[in-house]
């Protein structure tokens, strides 16, 4: 064979190899009667719209074609630069928590029928993903002890926002109350979200000793933005993990001035604290996340919104919500998406809000996750985390060095302790690091009222050897960093 | 015989497809006292004494009197609960799923793989920046990618769905303005009649007012009612090119110029970004802002509607104003890291840095088609969506009021005006009947500038022959509905789990939680 017949074949045959892909089915002879079908000459005749000088003829800086071997190779060597909290000795909480996730919470979610549709735009043929949300809606109605629930928003931040603009149009007044100690994420959303419709922030104070909400100077702010308040926002627990002890009377305060009540909670604690429907909420929000999903570096999370039923209120709610009805001709049980008068598709600029894609698939992890662990696992997976909690407080507070916990209040699962020498806070955080520890949240950046403080967070993943290793580390340093 | 081959030749046909009917019993009524589904480890000696001392910390009046009412069920019980579930509900893996704009192609496996690998998933956000260099590395390979695509100069991956990426979109917009104090004034956004309602939606909530502007004939952009509603007070325009239409607007130059001669913005829906990867970018355009759907474009599963992804590009002079933290690379030290430096940012729209598990998706998915597999996707998903549009276009009852003679891109807008006239076959009773025969149907009744609207995209995903199967269908219920045989296309659907259902009802006395059942019941 000549030298010149050979190159003609390779770029052929190059050029099939090239061109088809196991994602895109059709062959170059479907191609071929396909473009007959319509007349057409080329595929690129398909373009000739868009005028010439607009077109792209470079080439893009974008990676070749990997091979799916090759494409898992080298996202594995990315991630393995990762350290993951298996590795660390981590008492990070803060908003995302680790725990532990039982196998078949993945292992239904990663049901291709439910990971592969889409929001259920067709009820006859997404009955289960539609019956799914819906008992998502019950769970966390039974979990706040308020009625209405949407099937999910984005995240807690979010929620937060979303409940901020819910109170303006339910109530028609235009300040929101928000507690100092609020989580910096949490705040900055809410400010990026009352920006557009020009809502006012107002924080109120917390006492510097418990920790807690001050109903005093809670109530003169009240006094003073009387007839103006939308809404008061406050978490339980709060973020720095003390318990509300006077959280009826902030909601009751709340209501004397016709204004919206939101709580803010963390689930897992619903198995143990008071729900925020028996507290007074006419708002619910909180993140899903504790609830079997995984801490993914921040995201997918799961917002949680629950209303108290109310007419006025659920017309005002953000959201998709899913309904139980009945098939026209029969009275058998069917599922559907309703009250979508109040969404974006139908109301577009007079919408409750613009959220369309939510996060549908973490509800239905939480739904297992919660069917799994009902309410006495509920209740057990709270009161460990809040006997591991005492116990590392408690074991902290032996040393001198430290303040633990920071706050008189009563906590949960997470408490904030501080180094009683500022100097030592680096060298602190960096020893720590040296053995694979982090000792929580350094709050000094967002908090530094606070001092040297870290927001330990203990959940049931925190094991007594964990524990154990962290407090002789920190004995250890202070050892060698001129403590006793 | 005959039987025999009209099952061979109609795998998808009604008389193969019937969805699961498993009985519709909530997991709260499987509920037996004392079951459980997981064990939770059991408390040390130690730690047991040192609960009863915390909860003794708790005033009473904090502490819940009864546990919440979750069902009680076994292990086995909740997993084949939610296996029925799942074989109630129709996904991509399932069968076709023509959905108009929502870009329902498959799903890449790899890309689950990926994003289950527990170096991706047991990372928590507040980590030492030395312990998430992967992480960071995926998010800034993937902003450059995304960036590259469409021709910005930076990209937050910050947005977690597209109305998401809208919102952030917008609020740069009233950021740029308020920074040349121009708010006051600039108040207005021109969002075209044919637009998806997060549009609209997201101005309101950004502080805007709606400007809406009809479409022209030929379904585009009516250049001389843009040019009457733009003045001063035009903050900027937000537009979907190829539109909702599935067409390209071919002014798009003009559109652009119209806008920025008042100073406003131009912003790009990506919804249908789908249609135009190497082809043509929205920067090169005009536009100013992108948002991409992740989960349409780069194939990450819908999950029954979320999570998604909706990172936000814009051009130079708006990556000042882009959310924190940005992620950031110093080549020096080879080193990965947050970047709260945007001296005008918006701030945040979320916590964290953004939906990380669907952007790992992505970027795994950009990685298995690479450069040419990305144009290759475009032009593949127009030729189906050209092909489909060819043949519809001549079946009797339908037509295509828009573009019928010129190329769409990646979807068309077919209309069964003609067939509702003339035998009150309606768009909804064809896509119940399509449900039947186990096809999903495509978006219906959208855009509203076309009468009885099927929306459809087949994604360049879908084999040619699942392709013509749909199309035979649509054929025969053209055939049904002329030769009077519409009993079968009005009772749709039957072979799905549950038959057409009561909307009317649902809205009239909401049940939306298992709490209001109860006291209904008890009524």
């Amino acid at each position: 064979m000549k030298r010149s017949s050979i190159q003609e074949v390779i770029p052929a045959l190059h050029s099939i190899q090239h061109l088809s892909h196991p994602f895109l089915p059709q062959t170059e002879s479907q191609i071929k009667t396909m473009l007959k079908t319509m007349n057409v000459s080329s595929i690129e005749d398909l373009y000739s719209i868009i005028p010439k000088e607009l077109r792209f003829e470079g080439k893009l800086n974008l990676p070749k074609t990997h091979s799916e071997q090759e494409t898992l190779r080298k996202i594995q060597s990315v991630l393995q630069k990762n350290v993951t909290t298996d590795d660390l000795i981590s008492f990070l909480g803060a908003g995302i928590y680790p725990h532990f996730i039982p196998s078949v919470v993945p292992s239904i979610v990663n049901r291709s029928e439910f990971i592969t549709s889409y929001t259920p735009y067709a009820p006859e043929v997404s009955q289960g993903m539609l019956q799914g949300l819906w008992e998502y809606q019950s769970m966390i109605a039974e979990l706040t002890q308020l009625d209405l629930v949407n099937s999910s928003m984005y995240d807690f931040a979010t929620t937060l926002g979303e409940a901020a603009l819910m109170s303006t149009r339910a109530t028609k007044k235009n300040t929101f109350l928000v507690p100092e100690y609020i989580q910096p994420e949490r705040l900055n959303t809410l400010i990026t979200y009352t920006t557009g419709p020009k809502l006012k922030i107002v924080t109120y104070p917390c006492d510097k000793l418990t920790g807690q909400a001050d109903l005093e100077k809670l109530t003169s702010i009240i006094e003073l933005k009387r007839n103006q308040i939308s809404g008061v926002y406050i978490e339980n627990p709060n973020f720095w993990g003390v318990i509300e002890e006077e959280i009826v009377q902030i909601g009751e305060l709340t209501h004397d001035q016709n204004s919206l009540f939101i709580i803010g909670f963390d689930p897992i604690s619903l198995g143990l604290l008071r729900s925020p429907g028996e507290l007074g909420a006419d708002i619910a929000i909180g993140d899903g996340q504790p609830l079997g999903l995984p801490m993914n570096f921040g995201g997918p999370l799961l917002g949680l919104f629950a209303v108290k039923n109310d007419k006025k209120l659920v017309r005002a709610m953000p959201g998709r919500i899913i309904g139980l009805t009945t098939e026209i001709n029969s009275s058998n049980r069917a599922f559907t998406m309703t009250l979508q008068t109040r969404e974006q598709h139908i109301r577009r600029e007079r919408a409750t809000s613009n959220i369309c894609t939510n996060n549908a698939l973490c509800a239905l992890a939480s739904t297992v996750y919660l069917s799994l662990i009902g309410p006495h696992g509920l209740k057990s997976l709270a009161e460990t985390s809040l006997a591991k909690a005492h116990h590392l407080a408690e074991r902290l507070s032996m040393f001198d060095e430290i303040s633990s916990p920071h706050f008189t209040g009563p906590f949960f699962k997470e408490f904030v302790f501080t180094l009683n020498s500022p100097s030592l806070m680096d060298s602190f955080t960096k020893f720590m690091r040296t053995r694979n520890i982090i000792p929580g949240l350094s709050l000094i950046k967002d908090f530094p009222s606070l001092g040297s403080s870290y927001l330990a967070s203990v959940t049931e993943m925190t094991t007594s050897s964990d524990m154990e290793l962290f407090l002789d580390t920190v004995l250890e340093f202070f050892r060698t960093h001129g403590g006793k | 015989m005959t039987q025999f081959l009209n099952f061979l030749g109609h795998m998808e046909g009604n008389k193969v497809f019937k969805q699961s009917k498993w009985p519709k019993t909530l997991i709260f009524e499987k509920s037996t006292p004392g079951r459980i589904g997981y064990q939770v480890p059991e408390l040390s000696s130690e730690e047991e004494k040192v609960l009863e001392k915390a909860k003794r910390t708790i005033s009473s009046d904090l502490l819940r009197e009864n546990s919440p009412n979750l069902p009680e069920v076994s292990e086995l019980e909740v997993v084949r609960h939610f296996t029925r579930l799942s074989q109630m509900t129709y996904g991509v893996d399932s069968g076709f799923y023509p959905l108009g704009s929502c870009t329902m192609k498959y799903n890449p496996k790899i890309c689950d793989t990926a994003a289950s690998m527990i170096d991706a998933q047991n990372i928590h956000p507040y980590q030492p920046e030395d312990t998430i260099q992967g992480s960071l590395q995926i998010m800034y390979e993937l902003a450059k990618w995304l960036a590259e695509l469409s021709g910005m100069a930076g990209v937050t991956l910050q947005p977690a769905a597209g109305a998401h990426g809208e919102y952030t979109g917008i609020m740069i917009l009233r950021k740029y303005h308020e920074s040349q104090n121009n708010l006051a004034i600039k108040n207005e956004i021109i969002v075209p009649d044919s637009a998806h309602g997060t549009n609209p939606a997201t101005v309101s909530m950004c502080g805007f007012k709606t400007i809406v502007i009809p479409s022209n004939n030929d379904g585009c952009v009516d250049i001389d009612a843009l040019r009457s509603s733009v003045t001063n007070k035009t903050a900027g325009m937000m537009l979907t090119n190829p539109n909702t239409l599935g067409i390209f607007e071919p002014n798009i130059k003009e559109i652009t110029d119209i806008i920025h001669d008042v100073d406003g913005l131009m912003y790009y829906d990506g919804a249908n970004f789908n249609a135009i990867m190497g082809k043509v970018r929205p920067g090169d355009m005009g536009f100013d802002i992108v948002h991409f759907n992740i989960h349409k474009t780069f194939a990450t599963p819908h999950g029954g509607g979320g999570p998604g992804a909706g990172p936000v590009g814009v051009v130079s002079h708006l990556i000042p104003f882009l959310p924190v933290p940005s992620v950031a690379y110093n080549s020096t030290s080879d080193f990965y890291y947050l970047n709260y430096n945007h001296k005008q940012t918006i701030g945040k729209v979320r916590s964290y840095f953004g939906n990380f598990s669907i952007l790992l998706r992505a970027y795994t998915y950009i990685l298995r088609l690479g450069q040419t597999g990305l144009t290759r996707v475009s032009e593949m998903a127009n030729l189906n969506a050209n092909y489909m549009k060819a043949q519809c276009a001549r079946i009797d009852g339908f037509s295509v009021p828009y573009g019928e003679n010129s190329s769409c891109m990646h979807e068309f807008v077919l209309s069964a005006k003609k067939l509702y006239k003339e035998t009150e076959i309606s768009a909804l009773d064809i896509s119940k009947y399509l449900l039947d025969n186990g096809l999903h149907p495509p978006t219906v009744y959208f855009p509203l500038i076309v009468p009885e609207a099927l929306m459809i995209e087949p994604t360049e995903t879908e084999p040619k022959e699942i392709i013509d199967d749909f199309i035979q269908v649509i054929r025969n219920i053209s055939k049904l509905a002329y030769s009077g045989k519409k009993e079968d296309i009005q009772n749709a659907p039957i072979n799905t789990s549950v038959g057409r259902i009561d909307d009317v009802k649902a809205a009239r006395d909401p049940i939306i939680s298992y709490r209001m059942l109860k006291k209904q019941k008890k009524n």
